[in-house]
């Protein structure tokens, strides 16, 4: 063979022998003869246990088929065929950025086990977002029969062969160290898109750790701009795009446009792998249904009260006494619940000037009064008619938590609260608490609590609150729309008449749902409103502008008209438009239409034939 | 691994329930109960110890539904490797020696259809009955560059002549093997173990390198190209270039060929031969010819 890159001498097998001739001495000088049965049997062992080769049956299924039987498990055809590209033409080195919910950690964790049947995989390190090391080690247990150690504390990083890890954890110095000193047959690292930049530790650690195979897991490589995804490609492969003047060069109009989309396509190809939800990978229908309720004439005025002090604020801009932040908080907290409204204005109350404080006071003694939300009766309507079905309740404030946690203690409903603050072991007791036990039939979540949770075996869902970005309403419902889920999925948005929440909820749900029909893309949307931070701040400045409520419908249809261009003109770029061919796009599927507020009155199905009244 | 039909897995874990001693029964064609001793590791206070445990295995995955609880024995599964780790503990040496059984008129028929010119020396005088020592060593070599395969091989050495027969556990076929050293007169081996080791790790290098070489020149194009990949990443960063060359060694490690070799077990061997000393020609000299039933070779010297 002729080659520039090696010599003959460097390609030349050497032999290395594992075993001590002198131990071997040893043996025969003992005499430790065994019968010729055994020493034959022996070898048979041995031939068995030989590696020969991938054919194109897995192991996984005849081994693990039993389990899967017991656990209701099916591996979707799009899964397999992931397993055998990575094993077969990747080579073990690939990005998998399946949609939300397809199920990425089961392909995973197929894909390690293979390795582990095979005898490829012995010391294998899984990075993870700490809130999801121990799914990660429920997952590999109960369905891949994988028992990973979780790194903690001092620990001891060469002891163990199956590790799961937080990156925060890993990329301490110490830890650090020993890791990068160490060779694994298999990294894995979960949430990927959390590392784009090369110059966080993040990247850098991965980048270091040395790895035979390695598995990135991400469902969003692309957000911001090109150079993102051309981080991560390069962390799995450096050089797959060149390096980055070349690929600015050859493939990036400016930083959210490609050029030579299709030679970057099937650079990405042999890189990474996409499955998204179409005509193939089905999931059961999405039944969405707004709740509309009018306040209480005490509610009406604290929401007015709260709405106008933060307007009157936000206009003062830099020489307003509370930060826009807070303002924006306090606004969303007002639309949630009393009680969430409360707890802002009382350390606004604390740091205020005096004649802010006493404006403040007031606030707090106006919610104060307040004992009980118009919300809950709805709530408490909702759980009553879907009967002994499991709810899950969101909502993006502690307070209000507690209030409804309280709320519905009062009436005798058994809930459990699911928050971000709560140690990994606790969040694991309680919703293992909530899937097996049939007195607990509510979860409320908060928003940070649930992130990355599988809840599956669950189908209703309440948004008591309504976050201000669609990405994170997607995010809520894929806790339960997902595979997996074999019923229809029921959604209830409650929303406060008169509120910015019911013009916003039409914001999201009529214009930017309609785009999603038409175009049939829930990603693009889903990227459009994660690189939109400014989004919040938008909605914001289109109540503050507002004198009333007519005039706030009208900014909020400007904006919204505003996003639905930007997305037609597919301003910004998708990963889904680097990975398919332009007659690759999925169709919408009929039975995910969207749920609208006018149809939400015929589209919910029974059991939950709720009447649209104020309670 | 390799692929195994249900019946052959069954058959081996049979084989090897019988040679641990422990008792077995076939349920039915599907099902089987096997009571075996399992090591208990040390729990809290409480010390290892033995305990008695009844398996029930099947080996098709189809049957596995019929038989809830029962344990699927396919490779890859735990308890598949739980028998061949255990099997480590045995075979790994042995000491056996071969009996010849043909008789005289027998063997001169053989030899004359291997060396028909000996055919004029017939009717051949009663041979002496001799066993001649063997080494048979059975090692797995691991081809590994960024793939693997694995291979079997079983290596005999004459510890007389020093050549080096493969696939000497197969050449061997059912011959029936008793323990121990054999009642006849054993040939004076030429050849320490030592040296017999010697002579096995020259083969094997010869067998490496002359074989067929494409699994090498296809790492080779893959490290390439992979070197080729990393050097366009920092190609135009020259402060990088320390991380780089710590890559490409990196790379080097994971695509460079490397055969491992692990020894599975040792056999030293006494094989039946018979010597005709055959009565001096012309020359004056007398002729030995040495016939080796097992093989079916025949060897003349001087």
């Amino acid at each position: 063979m002729r080659s520039f890159l090696t010599t003959e001498e460097e390609f030349t097998p050497r032999l290395e022998f594992l075993t001590d001739p002198a131990e071997i001495m040893k043996g025969i000088h003992r005499q430790e003869w065994d019968s010729w049965a055994a020493f034959r049997l022996r070898v048979r062992a041995e031939k068995i246990a030989l590696f020969t080769g991938f054919d194109d049956e897995l192991l996984i299924y005849p081994h693990l088929h039993e389990r899967w039987r017991q656990a209701g498990l099916v591996p979707y055809p799009h899964q397999e065929a992931t397993v055998k590209r990575v094993i077969g033409e990747l080579r073990g080195r690939a990005i998998l950025a399946d949609e939300v919910g397809l199920g990425k950690t089961i392909e995973a964790g197929m894909i390690i086990k293979e390795y582990c049947l095979r005898g490829l995989a012995k010391k294998i390190l899984i990075l993870t977002p700490a809130s999801l090391c121990r799914q990660w080690a429920a997952e590999l247990s109960q369905k891949f029969a994988l028992y990973p150690v979780l790194a903690k504390g001092d620990f001891d990083w060469k002891r163990y062969d199956l590790v799961i890890a937080s990156l925060d954890l890993a990329k301490q110095e110490k830890h650090r160290q020993v890791i990068e000193s160490l060779y694994y047959d298999l990294l894995v690292v979960d949430e990927a898109h959390k590392l784009k930049n090369p110059t966080t530790k993040n990247w850098q650690l991965v980048s270091r750790i040395r790895k035979k195979f390695f598995l990135l897991l991400t469902a969003t490589p692309l957000q911001n701009d090109l150079k993102e995804l051309f981080n991560l490609i390069s962390l799995l492969r450096p050089g797959q795009l060149g390096s980055y003047r070349t690929f600015r060069r050859q493939f990036m109009a400016d930083k959210r446009t490609a050029k030579n989309p299709e030679e970057l396509r099937s650079l990405l190809s042999r890189v990474m792998i996409r499955n998204k939800r179409g005509p193939q990978i089905k999931l059961p229908p999405r039944r969405v249904a707004t709740m509309p309720l009018t306040l209480s004439p005490e509610e009406k005025e604290l929401y007015e009260r709260v709405t106008a002090f933060v307007k009157e604020e936000y206009r003062k801009g830099e020489g307003a006494g509370v930060n826009p932040l807070t303002l924006i908080t306090l606004q969303r907290e007002v639309c949630s619940s009393s009680f969430a409204a409360a707890t802002t204005l009382f350390h606004l109350s604390r740091k205020a000037s005096e004649t802010e404080a006493e404006k403040i006071v007031a606030l707090m003694e106006l919610s104060g009064r307040l004992k009980e939300n118009t919300k809950m009766n709805l709530v408490e309507e909702i759980l009553r008619q879907t009967g002994e079905e499991k709810v899950i309740i969101f909502t993006e404030f502690l307070a209000t938590q507690r209030y409804i946690h309280a709320r519905l203690k009062r009436k005798g409903i058994l809930a459990l609260t699911f928050d971000g603050s709560m140690s990994a072991s606790k969040k694991d007791f309680t919703l293992g608490r909530f899937r097996r036990d049939p007195a607990h039939r509510v979860l409320i979540c908060t928003e940070s609590g649930g992130e990355g949770v599988n809840l599956q075996f669950c189908r209703t869902m309440i948004n008591y609150d309504l976050p201000w970005n669609p990405m994170r309403l997607e995010q809520r419902i894929g806790r339960i729309h997902r595979l997996g889920q074999t019923r229809e999925v029921y959604v209830y948005n409650l929303v406060s008449r008169g509120t910015i929440e019911e013009h916003l909820l039409r914001l999201l749900m009529e214009k930017i749902r309609l785009f999603e029909m038409v175009i049939g893309d829930l990603q693009r949307v889903v990227n459009f409103f994660a690189r939109e931070k400014s989004f919040e701040a938008r909605v914001m400045g289109a109540l503050v502008a507002a004198e009333d409520e007519a005039d706030l419908s009208r900014n909020l249809e400007r904006l919204g008209e505003e996003v639905l261009t930007r997305l037609a003109r597919n301003e910004g770029l998708s990963v889904d438009d680097l990975m398919a061919a332009p007659d690759d796009l999925p169709l919408p599927s009929p039975a995910e239409g969207p749920g609208t507020q006018r149809e939400a009155k015929v589209r919910v199905p029974a059991p939950v034939p709720l009447a649209e009244q104020d309670r | 691994m390799a692929t195994l039909t249900p019946e052959e897995m069954k058959s081996f874990i049979i084989e090897t329930l019988e040679v641990s001693g422990a008792s077995y029964r076939q349920v039915d064609k599907d099902l089987l109960l096997a009571e075996v001793t399992v090591e208990i590791p040390p729990l809290f206070f409480d010390p290892p110890r033995l305990e008695k445990q009844t398996l029930n295995l099947v080996f098709d995955p189809a049957a596995g539904v019929s038989y809830p609880g029962a344990e699927l024995v396919i490779p890859g599964s735990y308890r598949l490797n739980w028998f061949i780790d255990g099997l480590r503990a045995r075979g790994n040496y042995t000491l056996q020696h071969f009996n010849y059984t043909p008789t005289p008129a027998e063997a001169e028929a053989a030899i004359g259809r291997i060396r028909p010119e000996l055919r004029k020396a017939f009717p051949l005088p009663t041979p002496e009955e001799k066993a001649r020592p063997f080494l048979l060593v059975n090692y797995v070599l691991s081809y590994q560059t960024d793939e693997l395969f694995e291979e079997l091989a079983s290596l005999g050495v004459d510890m007389v002549s020093g050549a080096v027969t493969p696939d000497f556990l197969r050449a061997l076929g059912e011959a029936e093997a008793a323990p121990g050293p054999p009642g006849t007169e054993v040939e004076v081996p030429n050849y320490a173990l030592e040296e017999a080791f010697t002579l096995l790790r020259q083969y094997l290098n010869q067998v490496v390198q002359t074989r067929e070489p494409r699994w090498i020149e296809e790492a080779r194009a893959r490290y390439e190209e992979e070197l080729t990949c990393l050097y366009q990443y920092y190609q135009e960063d020259r402060r990088d270039f320390g991380d780089f060359q710590s890559r490409a060694r990196d790379l080097y490690d994971k695509f460079r060929p490397r055969v491992l070799v692990r020894l599975v077990n040792v056999g030293l061997l006494y094989l039946p031969v018979l010597v005709y000393s055959l009565p001096a020609g012309e020359s004056g000299a007398k002729t030995l010819l040495r016939y080796h039933p097992l093989f079916d070779q025949v060897e003349v010297s001087k």
